[in-house]
This record gives C-alpha cells, sequence and structure tokens, in this order.
C-alpha cells in the first residue's frame, strides 16, 4: 500500500435506521497523521459516521476504505480494518469483570497470538503512558471515571492501531476527569496518530484538529481548518451551532 | 478496608441462616420420630388389640392420630428402621447423579439454542423459537415414557432406565436453560460487545471472554432455580422404573404399608438435598461477585 492511500475515504455514504435517514451522502477523506474532528448537534448522525468505519454500523449506500481495504461484509475484510482501527466509546465499555491489565491483553492475547507476558509489558508500557500504572490489578469499577476511559484508551492502543475513532469519549465525564482524559488524547495527537475525534470540546479541537467536520441532520455542512472554522464559519447553522456550545 | 469487615460480619448471618434450616430440619425430624419409641411394635400391637376388643369406644378417652403412626419403620433407633432408612437413602446417587448430567447437558445444549436465538438473521431466530416452543410444551411425565417406551421403536437403541432418565430431564430442560441464557447475554449491555469487536476478538471470542463470563453472573440465581427443580423433577423418572428416590419410598411402602411416615422421609431427602444445592449456588455467588468487584485497598 503506498504512502498517498488515504487513511479513510468514505465516498457518497448513505445509511438509514428503518425509515429514517441517518447519513446523507457523506464524503470524507481523512489523510494519514490527520485529526479530525467531528461536531454537530445531537442525532446529527456523526456518531454513527464514525461506528461505520470500523463497521459497528453497516451503510447501505456508498463506499468506505479504510488503509486501501474495502469495508464490505467480507469477514476478513472487517477483521483486517478492525485491527487496524481502535475505538474509544462514551461509556468507556471496559470488561468489568476482568482486571485492568487483562483488560489490555484480551485482544492482544486472543487475537494477536501474544504471549502473555509478552502482552503484560505492552500493556504496561501503556499503563505508564496514561498515567495509571498502579491501577493495573484493580477491576473497572474501583476507578473514576476519566481513569477508565484512560484504561480504554490504552486498550485500544494496546492493538497497535494505525487509526484511533473517538465517539464523543469526554461526554460521559465529571468536568474535573475530562482534562485528564483531553491530555492523553493531546500526546497521542502530537505523536502523529490518525485520529478521528466526535467531541463537543472545543478547547481540544482548537489545539489538536487539523480539519474541523461540521455534520447536521445526516449531512456534512461544512469542513474547514479549525481556524477559519471557528473564526469564519461559512454556514449559517454552523455559525448558530458555534454560538450555542461557544456562549457558555 | 471495611469491605473486609463486611465479609466477616457477614458470615456469621450465613451461617445463622444455615443453622437455622438445619435445625427445622432436626425439627421436624424429631416432632416425626418421638413417637417411633412410644410405638415400638409390641406396644403398637396392644393398642390395635385394645381398640378392637373394646366396644364401647367412647367411654376411653379420644386417641390422637399422631399416636397411631409408626414412625419405627424408618426410625435411625430400631433395627427395621435403619434398613428401611438405608434403602431409601440409597437412592440419592441415582437422584444425584441423573440431575447432574441433566443438568450440564442441558446447560450445553440450552446455549447451543441461545445463541442463534440473538442472531441478526431471521431464520436463525425463528430456529430457536421453534425448539423453545416446542420443547417447553412437552410434559415431563410423557416425554420420559416416550423416551423409554416409544424411542427404541424408531430410534434401534434401547436406554436403561437411567439414561432414558438422563436424556428427557436433560431435553425438557434445555428449553428453559435456553431461554435463561438469552436473557442473561441480551441484559448485557451492547457496548461489551462491540468493545470485544474492537479489539479483535471473532464473534465466539466476543462471547466466551467478554459477554458469557458476565450472562453467567447474572443468571446464576437462575441456573440454581434450575438444578434445584431438575433434582424434583427427577422424581418422575421413577415411573419407569429407575430406583432412585422416589421409586425406593415406593418400593418400601408396598411391604410397609406406611404412606406418611416414608414419604415425609422422602420429602425430607430432597429438602435436604436442595439445601445443600441452595447453599453451593450462594456460595458461587458470593465467590463471583467478590472476583468482580476486588476488595479496595
Amino acid at each position: 500500500m503506498s504512502k498517498s492511500v488515504a487513511a479513510i475515504e468514505m465516498i457518497d455514504v448513505n445509511k438509514w435506521f428503518g425509515d429514517f435517514h441517518v447519513l446523507k451522502d457523506i464524503n470524507l477523506n481523512i489523510g494519514r497523521g490527520e485529526r479530525v474532528v467531528i461536531c454537530g448537534p445531537s442525532g446529527s448522525g456523526k456518531s454513527t459516521a464514525v461506528r461505520c468505519i470500523n463497521r459497528l454500523e453497516t451503510h447501505e449506500k456508498g463506499t468506505i476504505h479504510v488503509d486501501g481495504m474495502q469495508l464490505s461484509n467480507n469477514r476478513k475484510a472487517i477483521a483486517a480494518i478492525r485491527n487496524e482501527v481502535g475505538m474509544v466509546f462514551q461509556q468507556f465499555n471496559l470488561f468489568p469483570h476482568l482486571t485492568v491489565l487483562e483488560n489490555l491483553t484480551l485482544g492482544p492475547i486472543k487475537s494477536r497470538g501474544l504471549t502473555k507476558p509478552d502482552a503484560d509489558d505492552r500493556a504496561m508500557a501503556l499503563l505508564e503512558r496514561v498515567r495509571i500504572p498502579e491501577q493495573a490489578d484493580k477491576k473497572p469499577g474501583q476507578l473514576s471515571g476519566g481513569q477508565q476511559q484512560r484504561v480504554a484508551i490504552a486498550r485500544s492502543l494496546c492493538m497497535e492501531p494505525k487509526i484511533m475513532l473517538f465517539d464523543e469519549p469526554t461526554s460521559a465525564l465529571d468536568p474535573e476527569m475530562i482534562s485528564e482524559v483531553l491530555e492523553v488524547m493531546l500526546e497521542l495527537a502530537e505523536d502523529g496518530m490518525t485520529m478521528v475525534v466526535v467531541t463537543h470540546e472545543m478547547g481540544f479541537a482548537r489545539k489538536a484538529a487539523d480539519t474541523m467536520v461540521f455534520m447536521d441532520e445526516g449531512k456534512i455542512v461544512e469542513t474547514g481548518d479549525p481556524k477559519t472554522f471557528f473564526e469564519a464559519p461559512r454556514t449559517e447553522r454552523c455559525k448558530q451551532f458555534l454560538d450555542q456550545i461557544l456562549s457558555h | 478496608m471495611t469491605q473486609v469487615m463486611n465479609q466477616f460480619q457477614k458470615m456469621p448471618y450465613v451461617l445463622l441462616r444455615m443453622l437455622g434450616l438445619a435445625a427445622l430440619v432436626v425439627a421436624l425430624l424429631l416432632f416425626g420420630l418421638s413417637g417411633a419409641e412410644a410405638n415400638d411394635p409390641g406396644s403398637n400391637l396392644e393398642v390395635v388389640v385394645e381398640v378392637v376388643s373394646d366396644s364401647d369406644a367412647e367411654a376411653k378417652p379420644k386417641k390422637s392420630r399422631f399416636e397411631n403412626l409408626k414412625w419405627y419403620v424408618v426410625s435411625p433407633f430400631t433395627e427395621q428402621g435403619r434398613t428401611n432408612l438405608k434403602f431409601l437413602i440409597d437412592g440419592t446417587w441415582s437422584t444425584l447423579l441423573m440431575s447432574v448430567l441433566a443438568l450440564i447437558i442441558s446447560i450445553f445444549v440450552g446455549l447451543l439454542i441461545a445463541i442463534p436465538g440473538i442472531a441478526k438473521s431471521k431464520p436463525l431466530r425463528s430456529s430457536n423459537v421453534v425448539y423453545v416452543e416446542i420443547v417447553r410444551s412437552i410434559p415431563l411425565l410423557p416425554l420420559i415414557l416416550w423416551v423409554y417406551y416409544g424411542l427404541p421403536e424408531i430410534a434401534g437403541i434401547q436406554f436403561d432406565y437411567f439414561w432414558a432418565g438422563v436424556f428427557a430431564l436433560a431435553l425438557s430442560d434445555s428449553a428453559f436453560e435456553a431461554e435463561i441464557f438469552r436473557a442473561g447475554i441480551q441484559s448485557i449491555p451492547r457496548g461489551q460487545a462491540e468493545a470485544g469487536r474492537t479489539v479483535g476478538l471473532t464473534y465466539f471470542q466476543t462471547m466466551r471472554y467478554v459477554v458469557l463470563p458476565q450472562a453467567v453472573r447474572r443468571i446464576l440465581p437462575a441456573l440454581g432455580n434450575q438444578f434445584a427443580y431438575m433434582v424434583k423433577m427427577s422424581a418422575l423418572v421413577s415411573v419407569i422404573g429407575l430406583q432412585e428416590l422416589t421409586r425406593r419410598a415406593n418400593e418400601l411402602i408396598v411391604t410397609e404399608y406406611r404412606a406418611l411416615e416414608i414419604y415425609t422421609v422422602l420429602i425430607l431427602e430432597y429438602l435436604v438435598i436442595i439445601l445443600i444445592i441452595g447453599q453451593g449456588v450462594r456460595w458461587l455467588e458470593r465467590k463471583l461477585s467478590e472476583e468482580n468487584e476486588v476488595v479496595r485497598k
């Protein structure tokens, strides 16, 4: 695969939930190492768009290429793409019956065939990186929300993905825990990870994003670099939205 | 630290509860056996003779009904009682082994049936519904008879009493287990399976390592119920001749003519077995939930 291939390429993607048209002709081209922040009002389809990228949702029309591979019903292709794509959820979705360390190593051991010592080493290094190595033997339920989300990020990274998807990673957190998670995400951005982030944290967007995407009613209404996006939004809808979330 | 203390504080309570149940059983037994000494075979005969010979019954104080009971037939203090009790209790092994084997098979089959029940594909889901609806509408007694007397005609194999019982119990219970598993699996938030898939696990790995371990903890009380139910339902296998607890009680009654005493012992036998199972399941539940929420240091 050549360098020129985009990390993620969505062409005319459409999706329906029954009669409800959630995604309308989504076109998005995300380069390697690019950080894209998607924002928009709830119900605008931003989460669904991101979930289509690793096939947690299927799209009915259009094509999606991830790392040069086309997403179809082909199970091997789906597995290959999921191997390249990490995902962080709003509700963390840690495995409550496993320790923090086991949460990180389950994927690498079972799907990558790593030995337990190798996986443990990799996991501990990542827990250091998200600054919670001392919690390795606890269960997720004993951690704070911010710690849980950092574990979730480390769990994704443990699969050594090329692309990371974040679906509202701070929306379920107490205000004082948001920054510890955003810090980890910023570091990740600095390391050159390809990231697609659905968030309302505009401070993070300003600092980390290469590209802003604004969605409304299933459509991409506006894309642009953060500077022009925040200072001179072209569409009225986007302006309205930014006024709303930046006013307080 | 405080949770460690809580664990200790809870322990005597559990012990107390067990002791209470045990005391109840013993009290019932003693109440029953209290007549054993008084009504030893000799004196009992006298009573009969008296009653028969006495024409003017009304002049005598009315005898309590309890005095007519012949507990000595199952008393551990008489030779005859001990022999009879041993005969009755020897059925425990059959009852337990049959129930445990049927339980293991039905859990396994139930799980296999539950998984298509949560599939996206409609034909798979329908196969689950058809199995569950048909199997759970077959009454157990006819099913046992059908397996033992009917099945050999078409299958060309003759189960012995024991395996016919295991087969019928397992088949009948598998539909219930399937529904329990389906409910348990569906109670686990969808995000868990999604997270499993995003860390590269296959569908079956996600089931095995993420969803089922959590589901089993939730359905443990229901599985315990089914086990207790299975032990009780295994009594029906007595009709095809397996010498489990109930069959032995019936056979003993044929020789001793004492239904109340022997059936009381029979019921107590089931009570004891199921109490033990119940405590076992509760212990397992506690162990698993401790594992789930390790004590905070």
